[in-house]
């Protein structure tokens, strides 16, 4: 790599002022945040002569009373009469679908005891193949949430159902203009019942709306009545990507769908490298960008300009475009010529020109049924803008409005002010898990029964429908909406009966309806138009859980192939009129020098439903490794000039609306944008976790036709002149290491994280990877020889998007507690797995050539591990199957081995999270009754001043071997899944046994000459094993290369 | 001891003092009511002690999270002072052990003293590597290699913090023995002085019936030689083990191997700070300057300079390895130490303890007590400093940058240092007030007599094979 | 009256050199000093009075190797013998980390073996009674104690050799101890 790209984290790293450091190097500086953290008033220790007395004599007494304490002792009640579902000690699997969003991903969940406790993907399912995000995993803590709706409630105050069948059943009695109110619903059965209630009424609406719309997407596609559609994006067939602002990898549509497919073309088989070419033009740095082989960030309007380029590239035109830096444009025509049939241009702008034009592109390149199927529409997106708008508009006039499934249109609906106060003559009623702002202004509000506790089905695509069904009986006082909905339409059959009679419509199999059902419901996935045959096919295949074997999708794909008959949407939109808008819109934007705001869904609270979570809150965003709050992420030339820095706070107005936020800044984007993230700064309603973090940006949503608007342009930005404290997982902390780029770009490059370009790769397989992982070094001692197993992991860098689901999987899996925004400040996140960020180039870079990096750390289970060596206890050896292990009731706590962690893995337990009151509203799921059914009970709960860390699921592991065991065989490669694996979406973990000669990863360590080790030379032989990230760059879009534009 | 007369030699007991003055001076503060100024002093060092108390016993109530320390920098403050303190008790056996062996008599007014802080140093030491860990109450059992129930559990002889628990706890019984066993003739004198009953009866048993017998004295001498005889290498070792916690890692700025004497001389150079600054309080708050005469305070302030600029040689060769070695990593590690965010407490370890201490060249400093004071508080500052650079730039910026952080210490960890001096002066003061705090005996010995001296001349050869 | 019953004859000297020279005038005279007490180690005097060479360096070897062994085979025993563990890819079995622990427990056994041997063999223990023949023994006060039971009948001789050689004061005790007698 040539001296003029650098390696470097953390814009403080990059940049810091000299008083900026002075304020770092006083140490006796009266404000030591940890300081204020523990205050005693914080810890409820106001040191009066009492409480001095009190501790005095603890500290004098500490040894001997802990010596007598008395341990409370815990009852525990077995089964009297077993349920026959249920053995103790032994996890039951139930095929579900996601209630996280709207994608309707098909999902695994884990049963102990009766209790849901984990959200694991579904293989057999066709949409996400296993892979879940983030926020769909941690679905299952919001089941125990003490902020749930425990009974319905009306204005005064708790109702019984009875009394709320009374009371609305006068309501509806009277009323003739009734509006049901929701987010896009996927549900057949649920549209059903819905249509059918509003039939009660002369004149009854269901207004479907997304917070973050895809309305003009939908809208180019849909052929106008019915469902609105949406192309089924096959990213897994698409060898040239081009996304305009689309973070398709993070929160558009359907994130690990497409996750799954495109990584399925960064799998690089040695025998033939082949990779797909993904091109990425967007405002802000997002998920997807920092995945892209080459990323130009452009402001809004260039966009469009941009697109208007691409148009006239391809489909032929003259209106003036941006032709990017360095024809970024043309390079990217160019590589869609070539790939006709084989590409997928998607932009991710609500904007219908937009969307026309690149459906015209699209066409023109014979996508459509190729890439783009439209016989299998998806269904995920039916907010319709133009009809939400009209009911804002006029929502006084309705004499009833029902809010159904948490639809929270006061807060996440740009008039959400409004609404609420129009809402007041109306009867409203709010239907939803938990308390949010529009539950506040409704004058009944019906506790609904969570995802998990509730029968139903989903459609995501117009040919996938997928089952829920409940995990556990609804733990207080509730009812799913669909239930009460049938009852009040006067339907009398239950809700059971009424989705298996929508299913029994769909069932093409051709065997029984029981036989259909029962089938369905285990594998909790139909997709119609394929013969049953060929899904147990799929079933089997998949059932030896060999995540890496192609094969099973392929067959799969073969099957949706065949039944593929090529539809293009009629094109109603005049492309070329769009076209002309778009450059006109380019022009203008040129002109005016005025900053463009963009706002973005969070790839973790998403739209806000999941503002309340904590294991979400505590999620570093992938980019900027934020958590707990959101902020306005400014480009790094404009920050530097006005020498601003992270965590200053920033007063932004765009049309009416102003808000405060404290900044990040934010390389690789586009110079004047803004961007700022929905679904923070909730009220106080939500719950503990959730309230007040950050700030609400929706009242900066605009309406543009008929679509809301996720841009505008700023009016004004003011300094404040405060700094708040931002808590990132991931920075240097204030210090210049200008003089040092070089340094740590060597240490990174050679030492971290190793990189090539596919051209280098064909010709070298083990370009970039300077030393080989073979452990040619010499040793003083021999090795121990692992006899029975040898477990070891090995990570594709070249198709880890860094989107963090696997530390949500991990949290999940192994207990892992959350600290809270004032512990991460003082770096004390437990996360077992994090996911290390690196840029590399220039941040103020606006053509291409800044480059990210994601790398999931976590132990490496050296077979070397330096922290064995010193713990003086014995706490932390190795297993002769090469685990590390470490003993949690054996620890002491001296940390020497977490200091002598060159990878900084290991996690002390500083307070006691699961006791101490400080962490009793985020750590809820260790520390309240309730939270604690989250709990895996096959992993311990750490206790005060324990050292912990990645145990490769070990819990797991014993699992399966267990099972293998009793059937008298080795585990098959692939049986065992560690839960960061399983949950990736893009497949770029492996877990397997290296004395097993044929499993995956024994191939990969011997063969695979993209592997290499972290830190090899410390020599501490790691079971982890890292695969060369591979850049499909040719050297003219090599970073940097391309000659800069000012913007 | 040689027949050679130095001026040194001859001012060892200044003022024609003869024996009943050397007892009469000594033990005038222990027979004579607390004066003001002391009761003042004890005051003050019990109220810090207090405070320590408070602030470990908050930090064992609560957690260690009420520290400043992080998932990167898992050591600061608390090993810094445990080696420091190790570093002061070092200064202490020297003085009694080596010093005896090279039959430097100089020292014999100074070595009660200096043994006294060896032990309550160490003490102070020791509470660190019990109040830093997780969950002290169950540490301090299971670091010790006892039969357990809970099958053949052991304890990890490869750890060198396992080393760090039975060197500490031999040091200390070890210098406690020696120590106790040097008070027991003075006891017994004043046992045979003492007025009132419970005086005669405490210091009766703790002189255990001492009676200044020919034979008893000639195996006392013995019994003192070979015990310095065993400390002195013991004392070294203790700090190289010590070193080993850090020189046996693989973090770099740690993982070397000039650590060992590197250290030692460290312990060396701090232990004398810290004798100077007490003696020269003590001598003059006692009118002790006949007997610590300004020919000890000379000698040492000498010691300092020479142990000072070894210190400072070692610096060097840390850089001059770091470099050589070509290691990425730790040619970092060092650069970043002198500017990177700790540059600040670089510094003041360079100015602290290899540029001031330069002053000694010039004998009228060595000479001005006021000066003596003021440096030999620089030295106890600059080698606290070298302790937490050690421990905290190497571990704050290791391998992997997405790791890196900033330590910054808590009022508690502040609160527990202020707390260990005072643990440490109370028990000095109570020392000054109860016991005698200059080894009679053996400075009467040294009384100068020239007849003696020959006699003395005549017995070298009985003594040499013991030694 | 016990057996223990012993009559000293005491002659009180004000420096070393004049108790030297008082018991080399006495041993002259062949009169068998019995010991002689003083406030600090008088170098020469175990010459003078033919002690033997004490065997406590002996002893202080042998317990400092009982030590050594005892450390070598602790380790052994607990992390090769008894239950070898993979600690860090090491070997079970490692010379080098013996090392520190072996020496730190040579000296301790070394330390507290030599000087309890030292405090028994001189009967020194917390609530032993101390017998002294003058109160100023411990401050600055020499004494030379004779057997008068050895001194059959020439009492007067002794007392004037010692007063000659300058002993401030003559006298007489008796002491009854068993405890008291450190001569073996």
């Amino acid at each position: 790599m040539s001296k003029n790209h650098t390696h470097w984290n953390g814009l403080e790293q990059y940049h810091a002022k000299p008083e900026f450091l002075q304020g770092q190097k006083d140490e006796f500086q009266e404000d030591l945040p940890i300081e204020e953290t523990f205050s005693e008033e914080k810890l409820g220790l106001s040191t009066n002569r009492r409480d001095f007395l009190k501790i005095f004599g603890f500290g004098l007494t500490a040894a001997a009373l802990t010596a007598c304490v008395e341990k409370p002792v815990r009852k525990s009640i077995p089964y009297v009469i077993k349920p026959e579902t249920v053995t103790p000690g032994v996890a039951a699997w139930y095929a579900s679908t996601c209630g996280g969003c709207s994608a309707g991903c098909g999902v695994l969940v884990k049963s102990r005891e009766g209790r849901p406790i984990k959200i694991e993907g579904n293989r057999e399912h066709a949409l996400n193949r296993g892979g879940v995000c983030a926020t769909g995993q941690a679905t299952v803590l919001d089941l125990y949430d003490n902020a749930r709706i425990m009974a319905p409630k009306g204005k005064e105050g708790k109702m019984t159902w009875a009394n709320v069948d009374a009371a609305l059943g006068q309501v509806f009695g009277s009323a003739g203009k009734v509006a049901v109110v929701s987010n896009t619903i996927t549900s057949p059965s649920g549209r059903e019942i819905i249509s059918k209630f509003l039939k009660r009424f002369p004149n009854g609406r269901h207004i479907q709306y997304d917070p973050v719309s895809y309305h003009a997407l939908a809208a180019v596609h849909s052929e106008g009545g019915g469902m609105m559609t949406i192309p089924g994006y096959h990213f897994d067939k698409a060898e040239v990507i081009v996304s305009f602002e689309a973070d398709f990898l993070g929160t558009f549509l359907s994130g690990p769908e497409f996750t799954k497919g495109w990584s399925k073309q960064r799998h690089l088989d040695p025998d033939h490298p082949k990779m797909s070419k993904h091109f990425q033009f967007e405002s802000r740095m997002s998920l997807t960008g920092s995945n892209a082989d080459l990323r130009i960030p452009m402001k809004p309007s260039q966009l469009a300009g941009a697109l208007v380029a691409l148009y006239n590239e391809i489909v032929g035109g003259s209106s003036a475009g941006f032709a990017g830096p360095g024809n970024a444009i043309k390079r990217a025509a160019k590589a869609l010529k070539e790939a006709k049939g084989k590409s997928i241009v998607i932009c991710g702008v609500n904007d219908v020109d937009m969307q026309a034009v690149v459906k015209a592109i699209n066409t023109e390149l014979r996508n459509y049924g190729a890439t783009l199927d439209m016989s299998n529409p998806s269904y995920q997106a039916q907010g319709n803008d133009k009809a939400m708008m009209e009911f804002a508009k006029n929502v006084a006039s309705y004499d009833a409005v029902i809010f159904l499934d948490d639809a929270n249109p006061v807060y996440d609906y740009m008039g959400g002010a409004d609404l609420a106060k129009n809402l007041e003559g109306v009867q409203s009623i709010y239907f939803g898990t938990k308390e949010n702002e529009t539950s506040k202004v409704c004058k009944y509000v019906l506790a609904q029964s969570h995802s998990l506790e509730s029968w139903g089905d989903a459609q995501p695509r117009k040919n996938y429908f997928s089952i829920r069904q409940p995990l556990v009986r609804p733990l207080y006082d509730t009812r799913q909406w669909e239930e009460c909905l049938l009852k009040w339409s006067g339907d009398g059959t239950t809700l059971y009966k009424f989705i298996q009679k929508t299913w029994a419509g769909i069932n093409t199999s051709g065997s029984s309806f029981k036989s259909f059902w029962e089938e369905s419901v285990r594998t909790g996935f139909v997709e119609v138009g394929v013969v049953a045959a060929a899904i147990s096919e799929l079933v089997d295949g998949e059932a030896h859980g060999d995540s890496h074997n192609d094969g099973d999708h392929e067959v799969a794909r073969g099957v949706v192939g065949e039944e593929i008959n090529v539809v293009v949407p009629t094109a109603s939109f005049d492309a070329i009129g769009s076209v002309r808008t778009l450059s006109s819109a380019y022009q203008t934007g040129e002109k005016s020098a005025g900053f463009e705001l963009v706002i973005f869904e969070s790839t973790k609270i998403r739209t806000g439903r999941s503002a309340n979570n904590p294991w979400l809150q505590e999620l570093p965003d992938p980019i900027s490794k934020v958590t707990w709050d959101n902020y306005i992420s400014v480009p790094y030339a404009y920050a530097t000039e006005q020498k601003w820095e992270d965590g200053m706070t920033i007063t932004m107005s765009a049309g009416e609306a102003s808000i405060t936020a404290p900044i990040v800044i934010q390389p690789g984007q586009a110079n004047g944008t803004l961007a700022i993230a929905v679904g923070y700064g909730r009220d106080k309603v939500i719950g503990k976790v959730g309230a007040g973090v950050g700030v609400d940006v929706y009242p900066m949503v605009s309406a543009k036709g008929d679509n809301f608007s996720y841009y505008g342009t700023v009016a004004s930005i003011t300094a404040t002149g405060e700094k708040v404290d931002l808590a990132k997982t991931q920075t240097y902390i204030g210090y210049e290491l200008e003089d040092k780029r070089g340094q740590i770009e060597n240490r990174i490059s050679d030492y971290i994280v190793k990189e090539t370009t596919l051209g280098k790769y064909e010709e070298n397989r083990a370009s970039g990877n300077k030393r080989l992982s073979s452990h040619h070094m010499i040793s003083l001692w021999d090795v121990h020889d692992k006899k029975g197993h040898h477990w070891a992991m090995a990570i594709d860098l070249n198709k880890c998007t860094g989107c963090g689901s696997c530390i949500v999987s991990c949290n999940a899996e192994n207990n892992i507690p959350v600290v809270g925004k004032q512990e991460v400040l003082v770096r004390r996140e437990m996360h077992w797995m994090r996911i290390d960020r690196y840029f590399k180039g220039d941040p103020s870079d606006q053509s291409g050539g800044l480059e990210t990096l994601h790398q999931p750390m976590l132990c490496q289970h050296c077979d070397n591990a330096p922290c064995e060596t010193v713990f003086p206890v014995l706490a932390t050896v190795h297993s002769d199957e090469g685990l590390n292990q470490q003993i949690y009731n054996r620890c002491i706590g001296t940390r020497y081995c977490a200091n002598n962690c060159p990878y900084k893995v290991r996690r002390f337990n500083w307070f006691s999270y699961y006791w101490n009151d400080d962490f009793k509203d985020v750590n809820y799921m260790q520390r309240e009754k309730v939270g604690r059914l989250v709990l895996n009970p096959d992993v311990t709960v750490r206790a005060r001043g324990v050292m912990e860390k990645c145990s490769f699921c070990v819990q797991r592991i014993q699992e399966k071997k267990l099972k293998a065991k009793t059937e008298m065989r080795r585990p098959h490669d692939g049986e065992i899944q560690t839960a960061c694996q399983q949950s990736c979406p893009s497949d770029a973990i492996i877990f397997g046994d290296l004395n097993d000669g044929d499993s995956q990863i024994s191939k990969l360590y011997r063969f695979n000459m993209r592997g290499y080790h972290a830190l090899e030379d410390v020599k501490t032989l790691p079971s982890v094993l890292y695969m060369t990230k591979v850049r499909n760059k040719d050297e003219g879009d090599h970073a940097g290369s391309i000659e800069k534009e000012n913007v | 001891m040689s027949t050679y007369i130095s001026p040194i030699r001859n001012v060892e007991v200044q003022g024609g003092m003869n024996y009943h003055d050397v007892t009469e001076t000594v033990l005038k503060p222990l027979e004579s009511k607390p004066n003001k100024l002391w009761l003042m002093a004890l005051g003050l060092s019990s109220i810090a002690l207090a405070i320590g108390l408070y602030c470990i016993g908050y930090s064992l109530f609560v957690g260690i999270g009420t520290w400043g320390l992080d998932k990167t920098v898992g050591w600061a403050f608390d090993i810094t002072n445990f080696v420091f303190w190790v570093g002061i008790g070092h200064a202490g056996t020297l003085i009694s052990a080596i010093l005896l062996l090279f039959r430097q008599t100089w020292r014999n007014s100074i070595n009660r003293s200096a043994e006294a802080m060896t032990i309550f140093a160490v003490i102070c030491a020791a509470l660190f590597p019990l109040i830093h860990m997780g969950r002290p109450w169950l540490g301090a059992i299971w670091v010790f290699p006892i039969p357990n129930t809970r099958g053949p559990l052991w304890v990890n002889f490869n750890s060198p913090l396992l080393w760090d628990v039975f060197a500490i706890s031999t040091y200390f019984s070890v210098s406690l023995v020696f120590w106790y066993l040097g008070l027991v003739p003075d006891f017994a004198t004043v046992r045979d002085r003492a007025k009132n009953k419970i005086a005669k009866a405490v210091y009766g048993s703790l002189a255990l019936g001492w009676n200044g017998s020919a034979r008893t004295w000639y195996r006392f001498e013995l019994v003192s030689l070979i015990l310095a005889g065993l400390a002195t290498p013991l004392v070294l070792s203790v700090h190289t083990i010590v070193s080993f916690d850090f020189a046996t890692s693989v973090m770099p700025g740690w993982h070397t191997t000039i650590f060992p004497p590197y250290f030692v001389a460290g312990a060396i150079f701090s232990g004398f700070g810290m004798v100077q600054t007490l003696l020269v309080v003590m001598r003059k708050v006692y009118k002790l300057e006949n007997m610590i005469t300004m020919g000890h305070m000379e000698a040492m302030a000498k010691i300092v300079l020479l142990t000072g600029s070894l210190v400072g040689i070692a610096y060097g060769t840390e850089f001059l390895m770091a470099w050589y070695s070509g290691n990425h990593f730790e040619s970092f590690a060092f650069v970043n130490r002198a500017f990177g965010p700790y540059a600040w407490a670089y510094w003041i370890m360079i100015s602290c303890n290899v540029i001031t201490p330069q002053l000694y060249w010039f004998k009228k400093v060595r000479t001005n007590m006021l000066l003596t004071f003021i440096l030999s508080i620089f030295v106890n500052i600059g080698m606290w400093f070298e302790r937490f650079v050690i421990i905290v730039t190497s571990l704050h910026r290791d391998y992997l940058p997405s790791s890196w952080s900033y330590y910054e210490p808590t009022w508690i960890e502040f609160g527990i240092l202020l707390g260990t001096f005072g643990i440490f002066f109370t028990f000095f003061f109570l020392f000054a007030k109860f016991f005698p705090t200059v080894n009679m005996f053996e400075v009467k010995t040294i009384i100068h007599l020239p007849t003696q001296e020959e006699k003395t001349h005549e017995q070298q050869p009985a003594e040499v094979p013991v030694g | 009256m016990s057996n223990n019953l012993q009559k000293f004859l005491l002659g009180k000297y004000k420096s070393p050199d004049a108790t030297c020279s008082g018991v080399e005038s006495l041993q002259a005279k062949g009169i068998k000093v019995y010991d002689v007490y003083s406030p600090f180690p008088i170098h020469g005097m175990e010459n003078l009075l033919g002690f033997k060479r004490s065997r406590l360096t002996i002893a202080a070897f042998i317990f400092g190797l009982t030590g050594t062994i005892c450390a070598v085979l602790m380790q052994v025993y607990m992390l090769v013998w008894d239950w070898p563990m993979d600690i860090g890819g090491k070997p079970a079995f490692q010379g080098p980390a013996l090392v520190p622990i072996g020496f730190e427990l040579t000296v301790l056994f070394s330390a507290f073996g030599m000087v309890f041997t030292f405090l028994f063999v001189n009967k020194l223990f917390p609530w032993k009674k101390a017998v002294l023949f003058d109160d100023r023994i411990t401050d600055d006060c020499f004494v030379i104690a004779v057997d008068q039971a050895r001194l059959k009948g020439n009492k007067s001789e002794a007392e004037d050799i010692m007063k000659a050689s300058g002993a401030f004061e003559v006298a007489e005790q008796e002491v009854d101890d068993p405890y008291f007698d450190v001569n073996f």
